[in-house]
This record gives C-alpha cells, structure tokens and sequence, in this order.
C-alpha cells in the first residue's frame, strides 16, 4: 500500500512542471498495482485544490479535485489521527509541518510504509520507504 | 434467526481508535462484534470499489513561472 503526497497529482498535472515526467512515471506504476493499494488523505486533497487554484484558476482546480475524488481511497484526518500527528510534531528535529505529519500519522496507524513524494525529508524518516 | 459468529484475537490495533470505536458502538447500541463486522464489510467495498485511472485526466500546461510549482507547496500554501 502507497500514501501519496500532493507534489506528484501537481507534477503531473502540469505539463511545464520539472517533475512532470517523474510524477508521470509514478503515478502509471501506482495504477499498474506495483505498491499494492494507494491512498490519499483530505489534507493532501485540500492541498492539490488550493494551489490548483491559485496557480491554474477554478475551473482545472474543479476538473484535477473530481479526478481524485473519484479514483483514489482518501483518509479523513480525524481528531485522533491529528492528535498523532501533533505528537510526531512536537518530537522530531526533521524539517516537517504539521501536514507532513499528518501523513506519517495516517501511514502508521495502517502500517504502510511507502509514501509518493517529492519532498526530499521524507527519506530521513527512518520508518519509511520514499517513492520518487 | 441465530447467527453464531466467529471469535477472534487481534494484535496491534490502535488503543485510542478502539476506545472510540467501542464508544460509538455503544452510543448505537451495537455489539462489537456487529460493529466491526459492519465497518470490515465497509473498508472491503471501499478498497474494491471499482475506481477510475486517474491518468486518465489528461495533463495541461499551466503556463511560464509554474515550472517549479510541485517543489513549491509548502510556500505558495503557508508561505514557508
């Protein structure tokens, strides 16, 4: 099972972005089946609209969000998995915000290990595995 | 009619989700077992549902100065 991260549904959806192509290649391994099961979480959802939004305008905002409503698992972070998140917050010396954090809060308590994302300070979480 | 389901142990299950799940239960007057049964019948059809690619969204360009946009997330979004 894969958690993906907001980076890679914008790589891909832009054509003139750098990562464009790697987002691509991802994103066609993912739908092939290759880690298992994929899933997002609202956050991340949240995230994808909102700079879609400022950057594109309302109506590829609209079109990209329906696309991921209808074809990806979205994880709601709830009380409980915020409250994790928080904790994992609180305690690590990685440069990680509180949204990254509700990331490793909702792979933990599934227990995936593999996440889709460009950002870099993934890979210095020892638990995880970065797919990019 | 009688159903006699079946009894299980199960590890590593999150304490605090549990509490939560067992209260909820309670509040809708299920038993456990009926309540983790409804909500394994729930997670199953979510995992099977029969989903669209989403590749299938044909990729646009967004235009000269978007180039680094998937590395600029956090900044455009928290200004971080």
């Amino acid at each position: 099972m894969i958690f993906i991260d907001a980076n890679i549904f914008l790589a891909y959806d832009n054509l003139n972005d750098v990562n464009h192509t790697r987002a691509l290649k991802i994103l066609k391994e993912i739908e092939s089946g290759k880690f298992g099961d994929f899933f997002t979480s609202d956050y991340i959802f949240n995230e994808v609209v909102g700079v879609t939004f400022r950057k594109k305008g309302k109506d590829r905002a609209v079109l990209l969000g329906e696309q991921i409503l209808k074809s990806f698992l979205i994880i709601n972070i709830d009380d409980h998995l915020l409250k994790e998140a928080w904790k994992i917050f609180s305690k690590t010396k990685l440069n990680l915000n509180l949204v990254d954090c509700t990331h490793l809060a909702a792979m933990k308590i599934i227990y995936v290990e593999l996440i889709a994302t460009l950002d870099k300070e993934f890979m210095n979480v020892p638990e995880i595995q970065v797919i990019s | 009619m009688f159903y006699m389901g079946t009894q299980i142990t199960v590890r590593d299950v999150d304490s605090e989700v549990f509490r939560e799940f067992k209260a909820e239960a309670v509040k809708r007057g299920l038993t456990i077992g009926s309540a983790l049964t409804l909500a394994m019948e729930k997670f199953r059809s979510e995992l099977n549902k029969k989903r669209p690619q989403f590749t299938v969204l044909k990729p646009v360009a967004w235009g000269k100065g978007t180039e680094q946009v998937s590395e600029e997330v956090d900044k455009i979004l928290y200004g971080e």
